[in-house]
């Protein structure tokens, strides 16, 4: 019984840390059509940042707060001078694709490549009882933080009026365009915001991505099934695919090992078989 | 939206992105952009007279590293090895000057073969010493063979002292039968461990280290796991994991993986009551800093070097190496060193005529170095490498993770008698 | 008739060059003819169908491993003409089946499910070691012995063999999009709901170019087996299927020398910058982001542009009737 506990909890945990990386990716692909494969970069700077305050002593959740920040910085720096640039899907993918090359020499010219991690505060590493089993304070702490972040940005969309206008855009953006509303800056808000989120789940979730050149790959790759579970520009889809695809991946691998592969990707293209809009897609 | 208007200008945008990539790309510290090492200032004389040894003529040595990619701080650690090695050789050998001939294999399997092509049929180099993948260790063999090039490689791939042996390959770096059997024997028989837990990443070097952990523990292996590589998340193979079940867990995984199990298995709490043994270079100097120190402290390891042995050929290579590049050197660096150093001496066995292929590797069989930072270094008699082990356990130092040098097990061999095959 | 004495130059021209190289360069060439075509079936879907993949290195593995594993294992005895067509077999009925479930998307999701696609089998070759020897990749495949090209300089007849392979595939893919169903494909890249009103069964269109897509994919593919003696995972790999995409964008979408060109351009970049500095990947990345911003539409179209009132022979060459 208590390894079904752990398990949940390990792959809700996982979950919520994937929905973090993902949902603004299929915000902004949703939005904007725009595929930006640098997403992954996000995570890694926001893990990367978050490393070096650590290691400068400086508090642990400033430090994913710092890490977080930076990703959003870069991001809006990026978003301003390249990534408007890239018009049609094709240059979106290639040139987002060189980003990833060049973040990837860049975190080996700034910090080697010595794979990392981060060192959580002790309290977190306390085990808590939960059921019939113990579990680290850590991902409890995750799954509490995803599910906040979750429900604020639920509430943002449904019960307020940008909320509404993010919607909007989502469903025909041409018309809220007409309306007179600068999706434009809507949709940077939200590439930004998602940044944000991204590099805050790289710093936080490091513990368990490690801190090293290759996130930013393994994270895209991570994202896009995500995505593609979820659903395209859906909130709850973010959440709910990340649930799903941290859930299977976890007990796949408990249970199947030596399946480990596949249990990632198979579930992904069995859904596309037969829903391929994802489970909330919009198109 | 308003942006800058030199940015609104593409061309302009494009010319700063690209001479700010460059400027960033030569700038970068250690390795200067410059492939070729300096050779002495004697390259340019002509020869004097007939009858002198053709010494104006540089030897060339190719180097394959991996300097990007996940292998990248072997790679890095590689190179300044072999620098260091080039120092301390003056620049040549044979009363020829040395040129080195650096290129990234960016840890993937094809771009070693491409770039060791680019070594042998465009540079034309007279020997290779390099590589650490063991990918690239099966990828460059038929082409190294064929091309008939002495190569001193530092890749695991155990087949290359077996099925796929060929007399201009030599291996500086132990096999992975040869970094499992001897180690675990010590476990059993010097440190009383009868139940362990093996837990390996899935492919093959950890397959083959467990065969040989098999042969030494029977059915003392009271567990297995195999985790895929680049598994982010071990919760779920940490939760089938009792302290009660084993004397010890032995770890098979390196790099990222080795430092998220390390990591995550002390957040679970195992590591205080099941010790950790991680195998090869789970603990090497240049992958240390990686780890938080608590997750790595008092974890133990065996193998090629120990940064804190204390004799006069240690304390010289620590200080050049450190200068070089600035922390400690490990295993990679060090088995780098060697062998440069070993290809040097059997050029020098020759005379310094490296024309023939056959000649040279017919020397590399003979060459004993000795006076190391860890005693005698030789090849075996299926080109694999003979050198004595180090048995390291972390300890933490200003709050720095570092090895203590524990004990020593000399001339450990590749096991090549007990496990004739790969499979 | 003119187009056969063209060939006829073109295969000339071709092996004269290929023995004129020194010996790493005219490696080099082959290289480049294989990434060649594997950057024309690529670009039959992308420049002329209007159809982004980013999993032809499946495709592409598939292929060099399934003659990889009949060479090694002497399956055919080592006929090599057979583990060829036997690959490229093995290669058209996976296309054939999952051309069924996948051609249900497009755009984005298209690129999604390619790349999931070629991760699947990135994975499945990690772990049928005992078939692929997974991480460490599969070696010994045996090169094809072409006698009569051997007598050639370098005496290595299969890097001729690749170019004389590479220039008549290049010859009948003209055809091919010079046929009706090139330029229905490239009908349906404009606009999908128009050929659907004028009649054209738009899924079969596209179902063909995918499968025939995928069968030059995996050609290059076995061709790529035998000229390194070797194949790993990463042949499957995103990097692979990327740099795929890249190829035909770089030299221009929808030209019959822009894929060509396209491989050229990349792989000579690559070489070069491996040879200059270990921090290769950050100019190669600006590389791409380059290409990206000045020449959205590749070389060709680029130099095409520049030179507007081209009457070049080449261009005229270069650019397909209805584009």
């Amino acid at each position: 019984m208590d390894f079904w506990v752990v398990q949940l909890v390990n792959g809700v945990s996982y979950g919520m840390l994937l929905f973090l990386v993902a949902v603004g990716l299929s915000l902004v692909l949703g939005l904007m059509g725009y595929l930006n494969l640098a997403h992954g970069v996000f995570v890694a700077l926001g893990g990367y940042i978050g490393l070096t305050l650590v290691k400068a002593r400086v508090d642990f959740w400033l430090a994913v707060l710092g890490g977080a920040l930076v990703a959003m910085l870069v991001a809006a720096v990026l978003q301003q001078v390249l990534l408007g640039r890239f018009h049609s899907e094709l240059t979106q993918v290639l040139g987002t694709f060189g980003l990833i090359l060049i973040m990837m020499d860049v975190v080996l010219i700034v910090w080697g490549g010595v794979p990392e991690t981060l060192r959580l505060p002790p309290v977190l590493n306390t085990l808590v009882p939960v059921l019939e089993a113990r579990v680290p304070l850590y991902r409890l702490v995750l799954i509490l933080l995803g599910t906040l972040v979750f429900l604020g940005m639920w509430w943002f969309q449904e019960k307020t009026p940008y909320g509404a206008v993010v919607r909007a855009g989502l469903d025909d953006r041409q018309m809220v365009e007409a309306l007179g509303i600068n999706i434009g800056l809507v949709a940077a808000l939200v590439f930004v915001f998602g940044a944000f989120l991204a590099g805050a789940a790289g710093a936080i979730g490091a513990p368990i991505i490690g801190v090293h050149p290759v996130v930013p790959f393994d994270m895209l790759l991570l994202a896009l099934v995500v995505i593609v579970v979820g659903g395209l520009g859906s909130i709850r889809g973010a959440f709910v695919g990340a649930l799903i695809v941290g859930l299977t991946d976890n007990l796949g691998r408990a249970l199947f090992p030596h399946l480990a592969y596949f249990t990632l990707f198979a579930p992904m293209a069995l859904l596309l078989v037969f829903r391929p809009s994802g489970l909330f897609g919009r198109r | 939206m308003g942006y800058p208007c030199f940015l609104r200008r593409p061309y302009a945008l494009l010319a700063s992105l690209l001479v700010s990539g460059l400027v960033l790309a030569a700038c970068t510290p250690a390795a200067a952009p410059s492939p070729t090492a300096v050779p002495s200032g004697a390259a340019a004389q002509p020869a004097a007279k007939p009858a002198e040894q053709p010494a104006a003529k540089p030897i060339r040595i190719g180097v394959p590293l991996d300097t990007t990619g996940p292998l990248s701080v072997q790679g890095k650690a590689q190179q300044h090895g072999i620098e260091v090695a080039y120092r301390q050789l003056g620049g040549q050998v044979a009363g020829r000057p040395l040129e080195l001939v650096h290129i990234d294999s960016e840890s993937t399997p094809e771009a070693g073969l491409r770039v060791t092509r680019r070594l042998v049929e465009r540079d034309q180099v007279d020997a290779i010493v390099g590589y650490i993948n063991s990918a690239t260790g099966y990828s460059t063999r038929d082409f190294l063979h064929q091309s008939r090039m002495p190569t001193i490689t530092m890749a695991a791939s155990a087949g290359l002292t077996r099925e796929n042996k060929s007399p201009y390959i030599w291996r500086m770096i132990p096999s992975t039968f040869q970094w499992a059997y001897e180690p675990a024997k010590y476990l059993r028989d010097k440190l009383g461990v009868k139940r362990v837990i093996f837990w390996g990443a899935d492919y093959a070097a950890p397959r083959e280290g467990y065969r040989a952990a098999k042969a030494v523990f029977g059915d003392g292996i009271v567990k297995e796991v195999w985790t895929p590589l680049n598994t982010i998340d071990y919760a779920p193979y940490l939760s089938g994991i009792r302290p009660g079940d084993a004397d010890m867990v032995i770890v098979a995984a390196w790099g990222a993986d080795g430092v998220r199990i390390a990591e995550q298995y002390s957040a679970a709490g195992l590591k205080e009551r099941l010790p950790l043994f991680g195998f090869a270079s789970y603990t090497s100097e240049e992958l240390l800093a990686g780890f938080p120190p608590d997750a790595i402290r008092g974890v133990q390891s065996a193998y090629v070097y120990c940064a804190a042995l204390d004799n006069p050929a240690n304390r010289e290579f620590v200080a050049l190496y450190r200068e070089r590049a600035g922390e400690l050197p490990g295993d990679y660096a060090y088995a780098a060193y060697l062998s440069l150093l070993m290809m040097a001496r059997a050029i020098e066995l020759v005379n310094g005529d490296t024309s023939d292929p056959d000649r040279l590797v017919q020397a590399l069989a003979q060459v004993k170095l000795e006076n190391t930072p860890t005693g005698t270094q030789s090849f075996d008699a299926n080109q694999g490498w003979v050198t004595d082990f180090f048995w390291r356990q972390v300890d933490v130092e200003g709050g720095k993770p570092v090895n203590r040098c524990v004990d020593r097990l000399p001339q450990v061999a590749d096991p090549i008698r007990e496990f004739p095959t790969v499979q | 008739m003119r187009t056969l004495l063209l060939t006829l130059a073109a295969l000339a021209l071709a092996l004269a060059l290929a023995s004129a190289l020194p010996a790493f360069y005219r490696t080099l060439l082959v290289l480049i003819a294989i990434w060649a075509l594997l950057a024309l079936s690529v670009d039959l879907l992308l420049g002329h169908t209007g159809l982004a993949s980013l999993g032809h290195g499946a495709f592409f593995g598939l292929g060099g491993y399934v003659a990889g594993i009949l060479s090694v294992r002497q399956l055919l005895g080592g006929a090599w003409v057979l583990e060829t067509l036997t690959a490229v077999c093995v290669v058209v009925l996976f296309a054939a089946l999952l051309g069924l479930l996948v051609l249900r998307t497009r755009g984005a999701y298209f690129m999604m499910v390619t790349l999931a696609v070629a991760q699947i089998l990135w994975g499945a070759a990690q772990v049928s070691r005992p078939l692929t020897g997974g991480d460490d990749g599969l070696r010994g495949v045996l090169r094809p012995d072409v006698p009569l090209l051997s007598a050639l300089p370098g005496g290595n007849g299969y890097y001729y063999l690749v170019v004389v392979l590479a220039v008549l595939v290049f010859v009948a893919f003209r055809f091919v999009i010079r046929s009706p169903f090139g330029y229905a494909l490239n009908g349906i890249r404009q606009s999908e709901t128009r050929m659907a009103a004028l009649g054209y069964n738009v899924f079969l269109y596209k179902y063909l170019a995918f499968v025939l897509s995928a069968a030059l994919a995996g050609f290059a593919g076995v061709l790529f087996v035998y000229y390194n003696q070797y194949i790993h995972p990463n042949a499957l790999g995103i990097l692979t299927s990327a740099q795929a995409l890249l190829m035909p964008f770089v030299g221009g979408p929808g030209t019959l020398l822009g894929p060509a060109l396209g491989a050229f351009v990349v792989i000579l970049v690559q070489d070069t910058l491996a040879g200059l500095t270990e921090r290769w990947q950050l100019p190669m990345g600006l590389f791409y982001i380059v290409v990206v911003l000045l020449m959205p539409r590749g070389i060709l179209w680029f130099a095409a542009s520049l030179l507007r009132s081209g009457r070049w022979r080449v261009l005229r060459l270069a650019k397909p009737r209805l584009a």
